[in-house]
Parts: C-alpha cells; sequence; structure tokens
C-alpha cells in the first residue's frame, strides 16, 4: 500500500528529457521507500527541437502525500499522470512548461529553466501572427495555478559554471531533488548518476551545485 | 536498459523495461526461432532490439522484410514447419498483410505464430486510428491484449501457447502508450531454439481451393468456438478485480466494469480517486469472449448495470450486449454503457472515465468534475495561443537542398511558363516538406499513394498541371513498386522524385533491401554477408524507363538540382529523378562511431558561423530553414506586452552542437546571397585556423 508521488519532464528534444526520465527511473528502482515505479515518453515527429515529455510516476511506501492513497503495489500501472496531478514539475523550456499546464495545480512544484527556444514558426516572416508568450506572462500563471515555482536561466548558470548548456538538465534535477527530501536522497541521487555518466563526470558537480542552489 | 542485459538469460531478475522491450524479452524467452518486421511506430524497436539478438544469438533469424505481406508470410512458412515465429508491424501494416491473414487462418499453424500490432488510437505518428480489433470480425482470429509491461513479456510466451495448442495465429493488440511505457518486469527462463523445422505436405490442409478451402473453414470456425467455451483460457488471460480481501463485495454490487489493455490502469486510478470498489472484468482475451463466464460475472455481483471503458470503437461492448441479450437468460434487461459517453476519437484519459464513472455512480464528487472543468476551461483560453513546434528536417538533412532547389525551379516555372504543380506526397521523412519553409504537399493517404493516386489524377488534369510525386527508397519496394510499374506502363504524366537515402530513415534508420551492404557489413560482419542489395537504378533501366527520362544526382549540389528540375518538369511523358544521398543523421552517427575507434587521429574541424554585419534578409532561415540556424536575444525588449519578436533585437547563430559540417557541404553558406557566413577549418595539430 502506498501513495503515487508524480514527475513531469518537459522541454525539446535534446535537451536530454528521455535521460533525465530513465535516472528519475532508475532512481526509484533503487529507493526502499519505492515500492513501484512507471514512467513514459513522448517524442514529437521531429528529431530534433520537438516537444518532448517524459513521465515518472513513484509509489511510495508513505503518508506524505495525501492525493492518491492506499494503492497496491500492482495498482500503479498507468504511465499517464491525471490531471493536476503533478507534484514536481521540471520544466527545461518556459514554452513547453506552459504548454503542459494540464497537469500544474496548487500541490505542483515547478522548476522551470528561463531560457527559452524559439519555434521556426515564430522567426519566421510567414508566421509573425503566432509569438512566443512574455516569459512574465509564463511566470504570472504558474505563480497563479502552482504551489511554488522557481525559475532560473539554467542555461546560463551551466555556461558560467561548467562551459557548457548541456548540464542545465542536471542542475535542475538538484534543485528539484532538495525540494522533496523525503523522496529524494541525496547520497543515492549520486550514486545513480554515477552509474549513469562515471565517478568523475561534471555531471556530479552539476547536480551538488543545483543542490545546494536554492533554500526556501 | 543496456541491449546486451536485456538478453541476458537471469530468471528471476528484476528490471525496469519499456513495453517494446519487454516484446522483445518475450520473444527471446520463448524461443522464437524466426521474426519478421516492417518499422512502423510505435513498434519499431522491436524490430531494433531483435536485428541485434539476431547477430548474437544461434538459430534465431531475424527480417526487415519489403512490407507487412511479405513479413506475415515468412512467419506462416515457419510456422508451418513446426517453429515459432512472430511477425510484427503498426495497425496500417495489417491492411497490407490482410489478403493472406483472411485465409491462412483456415490451414492454421504447427509451430506457435504471433501476429503483433500497435495501434495509435491518438494518431501520435500515423495517418489513422483505425481499430484492428475489428478485423476478428471478419478473420475470427483470437485476439489477446496485454495491459502492463510485465504482461507484454508474458502474453509473448502465453500467446504461443495457445497458438500452438489450438493450432491457430494469435493476434497480439497494444497501443502505442504500453509501448512506450516503462514498468518493472520479472525476467523469466530462456527457451533454446531449435534450428531447422520440417514441412509435412498435405494438400488438403494448405492447399486452400474451392472445397478444400470450404472444408478448412468450417474446421477453423470450431477451434475458435472451442477456444471460446475453454474456462480454463477465460482465467489463464483475463482478471477480475475484487479489490481488498477483507471487503466482500461479491453480491452487492450494482455496477460492474469491463475494461482491456492499459485502460484498465485509467478505471482503476479513476476509482481510487472517486473512492469506489466496482467488480472490475479486466480482459486480455477479448476475442472470442467466453459466454458463460461474461454472464457469471454479471450473475455473481448481481449486476445491473456494466460499464464498458475501451478505446475507439464499441467492440468489447457490442459482443457483450450480443452476449447478454442473446444467450444470458437472466441478464436480458442489463443497461451497459460505454460509447454512449466515452467518444470514439481519441486516447482515453483517467480524467475521462472519472466523468464515466461519476456520472454512472452516486458518490458526490462533483467537486473533482468542477475542478477538472476549471482546469479545462484556463487550457481552452491558454494552449490555442502558444505556438506549436512544427517538425522539419534535421539539421544537414540531404532532403533540405532537393526541396529548396524545386521550390526555386517551381516558381519560376510557374511564373514564366504559367505552370501549376501538385505534388503527391508518401509516407517517410519526406512528408515534412508540408512544414515551413517549404509547403510542398498536397496529400498523404497511405504507403505508396503518393505515385498511385497521381496515376489517375495526371489523366485528367489540364495540361499546363503538372504532377510532382515523392517516395522514398524503403516505401518504394514497400508498396511504390505496383503505381511506379503502373505509370510507367501508360507512360502517365508525372514527374517522380526517388529520395534513395539506403535506410528506413523515419522510424530509426532500419535497413531495407536496398540499403548497400557495404554500409550494413560493417555493423554486422557475420549476417549480411548472405545477401543481395537491390539497385533501384538497374531496377529503373530494366522495367523499360526510356533512359533520356532517368536522371540520377547526389543532393548536396543545389544549381544543380534546380538546372535539373528546370529541364524535367516541363517536359512531357514519365519521368524520375533518383537523390543518391545517404541519411545525414545515419552517416554521421555511423562517421562518429567509426572515428571513436580510433582515438590517435585528431581531426580538424569545421564551423560554418554568421557574421556580425548579417543584415537579416532571412534567406537561410525563411526559405532555406535549416534548424541549425537559430535567433540568440542580444536585448531584451522592456516591454512585456508586446511580446513580438523584433528584429533589431536578436541576431541569427549557428548552433555548433547540431550543425553537421562534416556532411553538409555548408549548404547555408551557399544560399548566403551577402556572403555573411564564415566557414572556418580548425586544425589541432597546428593549431592555425583558416577562414574562408
Amino acid at each position: 500500500m502506498g501513495d503515487i508521488f508524480n514527475i513531469l519532464l518537459t522541454g525539446v528534444g535534446g535537451q536530454g528529457i528521455v535521460l533525465l526520465g530513465n535516472i528519475l527511473r532508475e532512481y526509484g528502482m533503487q529507493f526502499p521507500l519505492i515500492k513501484n515505479v512507471v514512467g513514459t515518453e513522448t517524442r514529437g515527429v521531429s528529431q530534433r527541437e520537438g516537444s518532448v515529455l517524459a513521465t515518472a510516476r513513484f509509489l511510495i511506501d508513505s503518508k506524505i502525500y495525501s492525493l492518491d492513497q492506499n494503492f497496491e503495489v500492482e495498482e500503479l500501472i498507468s504511465p499517464l499522470i491525471p490531471i493536476n496531478d503533478a507534484h514536481l514539475v521540471m520544466g527545461l523550456e518556459p514554452l513547453e512548461t506552459i504548454r503542459n499546464l494540464r497537469y500544474i495545480s496548487e500541490r505542483t512544484v515547478v522548476i522551470m529553466n528561463t531560457h527559452q527556444n524559439y519555434p521556426r514558426n515564430v522567426i519566421l516572416k510567414a508566421g509573425k501572427k503566432i509569438k512566443y508568450p512574455s516569459l512574465g506572462y509564463i511566470i504570472d500563471i504558474l505563480d497563479q495555478l502552482a504551489r511554488l515555482t522557481v525559475s532560473l536561466d539554467f542555461n546560463e548558470l551551466a555556461k558560467n559554471e561548467f562551459n557548457s548548456a548541456i548540464y542545465s538538465n542536471i542542475i535542475l534535477l538538484g534543485v528539484g531533488a532538495k525540494e522533496f527530501p523525503e523522496i529524494f536522497n541525496k547520497k543515492l541521487m549520486l550514486s545513480v548518476l554515477k552509474d549513469f555518466f562515471g565517478e568523475d563526470s561534471i555531471n556530479l558537480n552539476a547536480f551538488n551545485l543545483g543542490y545546494n542552489l536554492v533554500n526556501l | 536498459m543496456n541491449i546486451t542485459d536485456l538478453f541476458q538469460d537471469n530468471p528471476g531478475k528484476k528490471v525496469l523495461i519499456s513495453g517494446n522491450e519487454a516484446f522483445a524479452r518475450g520473444i527471446f524467452e520463448a524461443g522464437v526461432r524466426f521474426a519478421a518486421n516492417y518499422p512502423g511506430t510505435p513498434l519499431s524497436e522491436v524490430g531494433d532490439y531483435l536485428h541485434f539478438l539476431s547477430k548474437n544469438q544461434e538459430n534465431f533469424t531475424f527480417d526487415y522484410s519489403v512490407n507487412e505481406k511479405v513479413a506475415l508470410e515468412s512467419c506462416i512458412g515457419v510456422s508451418w514447419t513446426g517453429l515459432r515465429s512472430v511477425a510484427m508491424f503498426k495497425h496500417l501494416g495489417l491492411n497490407v498483410a490482410a489478403d493472406p491473414l483472411h485465409t491462412f487462418p483456415y490451414s492454421g499453424v504447427n509451430g506457435g505464430m504471433l501476429i503483433l500490432c500497435g495501434g495509435d488510437p491518438g494518431i501520435l505518428s500515423s495517418t489513422n486510428a483505425q481499430d484492428n480489433r475489428l478485423y476478428a470480425l471478419h478473420t475470427k482470429i483470437p485476439i489477446i491484449e496485454p495491459s502492463t509491461v510485465q504482461e507484454c513479456k508474458d502474453f509473448i510466451k502465453e500467446g504461443l501457447r495457445l497458438s500452438e495448442f489450438y493450432k491457430i495465429p494469435i493476434y497480439i493488440h497494444v497501443t502505442s502508450r504500453l509501448c512506450h511505457s516503462h514498468g518493472i518486469v520479472t525476467l523469466g527462463e530462456v527457451t533454446p531454439i531449435e534450428k531447422t523445422g520440417t514441412f509435412k505436405k498435405d494438400p488438403d490442409r494448405y492447399v486452400n481451393t474451392l472445397n478444400r478451402a470450404l472444408a478448412n473453414q468450417s474446421k477453423y470456425f470450431q477451434i475458435v468456438g472451442e477456444l471460446a467455451k475453454n474456462r480454463k483460457m477465460f482465467y489463464l488471460f483475463n482478471k477480475i478485480k475484487d479489490w481488498d480481501k477483507q471487503e466482500e463485495v461479491k453480491g452487492v454490487s450494482e455496477i460492474g466494469i469491463i475494461t482491456s489493455g492499459l485502460c484498465y490502469s485509467y478505471v482503476i486510478q479513476a476509482c481510487r480517486r472517486l473512492d469506489i470498489k466496482p467488480p472490475i472484468l479486466k480482459l486480455g482475451l477479448i476475442f472470442p469472449i467466453n459466454r458463460e463466464e461474461i454472464c457469471s460475472f454479471a450473475n455473481d455481483f448481481n449486476l445491473k448495470k456494466i460499464l464498458i471503458v475501451e478505446e475507439l470503437e464499441p467492440f468489447i461492448e457490442t459482443v457483450s450486449k450480443r452476449t447478454f441479450c442473446n444467450f444470458c437468460d437472466s441478464k436480458r434487461d442489463l443497461e451497459i454503457h460505454g460509447k454512449d459517453f466515452i467518444s470514439k476519437i481519441g486516447e482515453l484519459t483517467t480524467d475521462i472515465v472519472i466523468r464515466f464513472l461519476n456520472n454512472h455512480y452516486n458518490v458526490d464528487r462533483d467537486d473533482l468534475i468542477e475542478d477538472i472543468d476549471r482546469k479545462e476551461n484556463i487550457l481552452k483560453e491558454i494552449l490555442p495561443s502558444l505556438p506549436i513546434r512544427e517538425p522539419t528536417f534535421c539539421p544537414g538533412c540531404q532532403y533540405r537542398p532537393v526541396f529548396y532547389s524545386l521550390k526555386k525551379a517551381v516558381d519560376k516555372l510557374s511564373k514564366e511558363e504559367g505552370l501549376e504543380f501538385i505534388y503527391a506526397g508518401d509516407i517517410g521523412c519526406y512528408t515534412l516538406s508540408e512544414s515551413y519553409p517549404y509547403q510542398m504537399l498536397d496529400w498523404v493517404v497511405c504507403m505508396g499513394a503518393g505515385i498511385g493516386i497521381a496515376n489517375g489524377m495526371a489523366q485528367v488534369v489540364t495540361q499546363n498541371q503538372k504532377l510532382i510525386a515523392f517516395i522514398g527508397d524503403s516505401t518504394l519496394f514497400h508498396t511504390g513498386l505496383q503505381p511506379l510499374i503502373n505509370a510507367i506502363k501508360n507512360k502517365t504524366e508525372m514527374t517522380i522524385i526517388i529520395f534513395n537515402n539506403y535506410w528506413t530513415s523515419m522510424t530509426g534508420q532500419q535497413q531495407h533491401a536496398g540499403t548497400p551492404l557495404s554500409l550494413t557489413q560493417d555493423q554486422d560482419t557475420k549476417l549480411e554477408t548472405n545477401k543481395t542489395e537491390i539497385n533501384i537504378l538497374k531496377l529503373l533501366e530494366n522495367i523499360g524507363l526510356e533512359k533520356e527520362n532517368l536522371i540520377i544526382s547526389r543532393a548536396y549540389n543545389i544549381e544543380h538540382l534546380e538546372k535539373i528540375f528546370l529541364d524535367i518538369l516541363p517536359r512531357s511523358g514519365t519521368k524520375v529523378v533518383v537523390i543518391n544521398e545517404e541519411c545525414a543523421l545515419e552517416k554521421s552517427r555511423r562517421l562518429k562511431t567509426s572515428e571513436g575507434q580510433d582515438n590517435n587521429i585528431v581531426k580538424e574541424q569545421t564551423y560554418y558561423k554568421i557574421l556580425d554585419s548579417c543584415v537579416k534578409c532571412n534567406e537561410c532561415i525563411e526559405y532555406f530553414g535549416c534548424p541549425a540556424i537559430n535567433i540568440e536575444i542580444i536585448k531584451k525588449d522592456s516591454n512585456e506586452s508586446d511580446n513580438a519578436l523584433k528584429p533589431e533585437n536578436y541576431k541569427y547563430f549557428i548552433n555548433q552542437s547540431v550543425c553537421m559540417p562534416n556532411i553538409c557541404p555548408g549548404l547555408c553558406k551557399a544560399v548566403c546571397k551577402d556572403n555573411m557566413i564564415k566557414k572556418t577549418i580548425f586544425n589541432p595539430n597546428n593549431q592555425k585556423s583558416s577562414s574562408k
């Protein structure tokens, strides 16, 4: 018996969403309090820069999250998160974060990378009627709907600290993990990251940076 | 999961894998001798895993067949010799394989045989949502449907056993959501594979003509009837959810639920949310249905109402209604609901099931529904205004110069000679020509329907209207050759552009009949030596296409291509342009792997850069449209209310992490009229860079 904890990952192709999903689900497999793990990923038709979404759902042996109580272990089989039910949203791109507003509610913590990736039709003359919503508008809506929104240019941070924007997803993972200490054991997460990237990977520093970044 | 780990013999181990990985693992565990596939979402990866397995597992053969009909027929051949086989493809593939599907079950099978078919109810990557379960109504083929990742693996084994017990083929129905789900699976034991089978001649059984076919038909119908009556099979595949053991639900429920597949998980979630515990019959064997058992589900729980939760067509609903009405004396007045509430269009979600159940239960959870309504109103307001991300060709893609130069040629011919062009589309990466900036696509129906539909249209359009049909190499082998031959036979007026990129690229670069052996041998030293590569050019020359009407070109020369198109498009007759250029994505991956093996060689690197003095004429981004070129905001607009991007606030740049300078010879530089794109070659050996 346990409760369900829902994580939604969203961004564009190439940002490492599928990888983050794999890391989180692998973590779920190893953390003793998590009794069952499911998840999915949907990729757009395009190889690059299409919308990407992944989920990780944990059945936790605890009473912290009151939403879906008393599930039996074999009952957690739907890989999709129901409407309003995300606990943690890791948005690697603002437009893709707001596109998945469906899952965000007063029980959701949103960690959002403010670095914008402009779709082609926003840049092209032919599509000038279509506008990328302003960052202020996106953050306003998230503030209204979510329990907590942490927004930051993780690309900028990753470039400054590690000389490459590719570490933005793991820094963001660190921030998200800190928000839910009952679910994310720092030591275990680092050991999972070691399995994925190797002992000396910069990704471990990136996670630590994210973990120590925000104190709320 | 690491692919080598997926095929280790370690029974009892718990692993986290996807539905597609579980299917491949199931085929491995079940000792299947032969599997065949034509790639298609959502099942493409299963073929990829099995292709890998075939290189490492003795006595296991895997074939990327030219199309689904051939894949299915090959599997029939293997099964008739007494060995196990699995044919797999997407739901649309069954249409191509429908011909043998309607007859071979009369003859039955010997070795267990499965048809594994992936549906796409949300049309996430297909051209329709057809519900393949309806095939059971006119082929009588039994259908099983897994509802968890564990069952994806287990149903392969159980399905093969079922197939061997009754000596008929079994169909596995699955939807894209489950294929791409990840879940925990306990691995099972691996059965060894026998190498050779024996075909015992039996004309009465295998030669389906006249009276023999009639006799075989009645035999087959009888077998399916027996399977329907087998209670053991009913309980092997189907489950009744009785919630907590301590709470006795039996005898008190008024409402019961029948469902199958992943929909079961939405039902469970909805019940938990509404805090209701109705008896749920989860069907794993969805056709044929055991009449007595389904009646006793209604009787045992004393049901007055049954709610059916399923995607697309009312398949379970129709079968259940018929059963209760005709065969269940005590339940003739049973209320059955399903598609009177749930739409036949689109995928199911937990929210829809919550609404459905709430509609029939008296649980007073209208607050929940109001919550959902409130959110959906917010979504209705915000979502339509958000820009979507249109798919386009990859950076460096060899199709981009073709469409760019074709568009230039077509614009010129339209203006100067008053010609009008109609674009016959087909299924493959070139379908993306529909999006910005090319927008050259007038229809997409099914594989081969580009040239196919052009065959008729070309005969009746006015003289200034010219048809251009696009088709890729893999699609040509699949179902494109027949319409092509028909066009050549009639000298039908059209220009056919064959994109020969050597791979089935859109589904993940699988090899096909025309893939050069020199490319596959790098990967598969053991297997590929025994194959023949089909040469498209020789094929075209030999089926009667006039020499002057066959043009062959590479892709990365825009001027050359434009000249070809200007010359060939106005001409009469059936003309074929073959573009020979390997898929850029696959080529770059292959080069990376071969470079990676030799760490000592430090290669020089090429970069393209847009100069700051760029005047933003937009040719590269607006007309050429390479996604490696993007914008960088250089000045934040203080006026937040006006969120349109102003040109003075951004500059163009080339994203080095996606640019493919080792494949593309700098086409952005070639299209730049003002020469604002600079090529830099960096040689790490002499630490100097040269610019052009």
